[in-house]
């Protein structure tokens, strides 16, 4: 395959990658929402313990972290083919 | 596949990935940081738990308890206090408070900011707002001034009697704290916060039947058959009572009934009470004769008004249905319907929304009938109702009614409709006019449970009232304003909603919202001053590995990246400190000059 073949489906191999990161995201949307909320952690309510305080940064970092990890990914995916 | 690599330069893939494990280190390192970094914190509020409306009796002593948590600067200082009612004539006007018990538990942090000896009560008349201020006396406090107050009571010592202005039987209680000034003489500096409680008295004993011997009854009912005049016994079957002083908005329901036929009923209130306007409507009968209704608005004062209720026995009279329309053949709803029969009201009341009213009427007599509908001039006719229905046409009024907006301007603040929880807004409250003299304005904040959150008000002729109130946890807050020309009551309400920052999504913004509320809470003891330093360990290290990895040595580069980094952490997100009495986005502001002054540099050499 020559380089323009190989370009294209990195193109390819990066549009699947995004999407497919993004569905992953979407179902985690909720996911976090919950957590979050007053029948979970609670993150929202000063009093709780500083170890759910802990918790509730973590999951705060969990979609961010995910789109991130999926813009970054994609775009890496498509910059090494062309680097190379 | 031919796969080549180059290892001389950096792999974007692999930046990114270092990027995020960098930001990720230093989340860790941020939290586990703890206790490493100290400095003062803001005061914060009141816990209330007492806050609230209660029914207060007067049938026995009442003990109330309003216990303000204040916490702060590693120390928590709770002020309690329980007071308690002595009342003995059953007359609101003599209800004493006693205090009998204030402690105050906890410490003090520094000289100069030591919770304040200064405690204040204000009881305030509901009605209109006025209120009776007290200090609470300060002498065992005297030590707590740059020291601790270490389990300070001082149970019993303090004994306060205080009365509610007006007589009123709806009014709140106002508690207030405030930080000390200054130490020696000890001086009042920025109030802390306040809790308001509201109380009113039991509705159980507003209404004495016929024996009554604490007030003297404002109302005596007497029924009378309609054909005889003779005294008859009757019953009241439903009744709805609306009663108030001087604002409309502070008004009050009250239902009764009495299914025990009397000759007559008086009506008081227990204890004595200010009120100086009743609008009711009574649903009464008698054995043997029809139900009738009647209702009017009566001022209360301390004289007794007599009203004879006639009743007309089954056999003796027919039901007569009016229906009062418009000349476009619109049924008038509301529409006030008074019966005269001789000088006796026989019947009175409201339309329907089909403009229809019926009343049970003696079709051998003739009667006078009035009727009021709103838009509408006054249409009395006399007949003897053999009928079973009339209609009634009324013609459009040529009076024109009082404009009592003419004039009047007026706005509320906040100025936007969604609010953010857990922040102090002003609430406000605006008018002017230039046609007619205000009497008095103001305004009311009730949560989405009708609890009072706030109020204030004023007298002056149009001007500003506002009230400092934070949004917490709160979902909705209702202003309910109002001012007063001639003797007429304008209002209004608004509200606003609260927006929990919390839910507002996923944004990595609330990462860096739940980092600044938690390190205000000093979550593992880290504190303000610790995020600040942790957040210039973040960007020094940063730019530092960008510099390093990239090889970017340029002055002006390496300015470029602290700045971004610094605008994004101080405006972006909002977790640098602010410098106290410095420009908003200071920082910001600085590393623009040294940037601009980098370039400069750059160009001119």
């Amino acid at each position: 395959m020559n380089n323009n073949g190989q370009l294209g489906l990195a193109i390819i191999a990066a549009v699947v990658f995004f999407i497919i990161g993004f569905m992953v995201v979407n179902f985690v949307m909720d996911e976090v929402t919950i957590a979050r909320g007053s029948s979970a952690l609670d993150c929202s309510t000063s009093t709780i313990s500083d170890g759910t305080k802990l918790t509730c940064l973590a999951v705060d970092w969990v979609i961010p972290g995910l789109i991130l990890s999926v813009i970054g990914g994609a775009g890496a995916i498509i910059t090494a083919k062309l680097l190379l | 596949m031919k796969i080549r690599t180059k290892k001389t330069c950096l792999n974007p893939f692999w930046a990114l990935i270092l990027v995020g494990v960098m930001i990720m280190l230093t989340s860790i390192s941020m939290v586990s940081a703890v206790g490493i970094f100290g400095s003062l914190s803001n005061w914060t509020n009141f816990t209330n738990p007492g806050s609230g409306l209660d029914s207060y009796s007067f049938s026995n002593f009442t003990t109330l308890n309003i216990t303000a948590l204040v916490s702060g600067e590693a120390s928590t200082v709770q002020q309690r206090l329980t007071w308690k009612s002595y009342n003995s004539t059953q007359d609101i006007s003599n209800t004493k408070f006693i205090i009998i018990n204030s402690s105050i538990t906890g410490k003090s942090i520094d000289a100069g900011r030591a919770y304040g000896p200064y405690r204040s009560l204000s009881v305030c008349d509901a009605y209109t707002d006025n209120c009776n201020n007290y200090t609470i006396p300060t002498t065992e406090m005297a030590g707590s001034c740059g020291g601790e107050i270490t389990n300070s009571s001082d149970d019993g010592i303090e004994a306060i009697g205080f009365t509610i202005p007006n007589d009123a039987d709806k009014f709140y209680i106002m508690f207030k704290i405030y930080t000390q000034g200054a130490c020696a003489p000890i001086t009042q500096d920025a109030m802390i916060n306040s809790i308001i409680k509201e109380l009113y008295f039991s509705s159980n004993g507003l209404f004495s039947l016929v024996d009554n011997t604490y007030s003297l009854p404002f109302l005596n009912i007497t029924f009378k058959d309609e054909s005889t005049s003779e005294i008859i016994n009757g019953s009241i079957t439903s009744s709805h009572w609306t009663i108030y002083s001087n604002n409309i908005l502070n008004n009050r329901t009250i239902l009764y009934s009495n299914n025990t036929e009397h000759f007559s009923y008086s009506f008081g209130f227990l204890p004595k009470y200010s009120a100086t306007n009743l609008t009711y409507s009574i649903n009464y009968k008698s054995t043997g004769y029809a139900q009738r209704t009647f209702g009017e608005t009566i001022q209360i004062d301390n004289s007794t008004t007599n009203k004879i209720l006639y009743l007309l026995k089954n056999i003796d009279g027919i039901y007569v249905t009016f229906q009062v329309i418009n000349v476009a053949e619109q049924p008038l709803s509301n529409t006030h319907v008074t019966v005269i029969q001789g000088d006796s009201t026989v019947g009175d009341g409201y339309t329907d929304t089909a403009g229809s009213i019926t009343f049970f009427l003696n079709p051998d007599l003739s009667h006078t009938f009035t009727f009021n509908a709103t838009g509408y001039d006054l249409y009395t006719t006399t007949l003897t109702p053999t009928q079973s229905g009339y209609t009634i046409v009324l013609g459009a009024t040529t009076t024109a009614s009082e404009d009592y907006q003419r004039g009047i301007g007026y706005s509320t603040g906040p100025a936007e409709s969604t609010l953010i929880n857990r922040t102090d807004y002003t609430f406000n409250f605006t008018t002017t006019s230039s046609y007619w003299t205000i009497e008095s304005f103001g305004f009311r904040l009730y949560n989405a449970s009708g609890t009072l959150l706030a109020t204030d008000s004023s007298t002056a002729n149009g001007g500003t009232v506002s009230s400092v109130v934070n949004t917490g946890n709160l979902s909705i807050i209702y202003m309910d304003y109002y001012w007063s020309v001639d003797g007429n009551y304008q209002n209004a309400t608004r509200y606003w909603k609260i927006f929990n920052e919390a839910d507002s999504g996923w944004s990595i913004k609330n990462f860096f919202t739940d980092l600044k509320n938690y390190t205000d809470d000093e979550i593992f003891g880290l504190t303000a001053a610790s995020r600040a330093i942790l957040v210039f360990f973040f960007i020094f290290i940063t730019v530092g590995v960008l510099s390093y990895k990239f090889g970017v040595t340029s002055p002006g580069m390496i300015a470029v990246m602290v700045f971004v980094l610094v605008l994004f952490f101080d405006v972006g997100v909002g977790i640098m400190p602010t410098l106290t009495g410095a420009v908003t986005h200071f920082i910001t502001i600085f590393m623009a000059l040294i940037l601009i002054g980098v370039f400069i540099w750059e160009f001119a050499r």
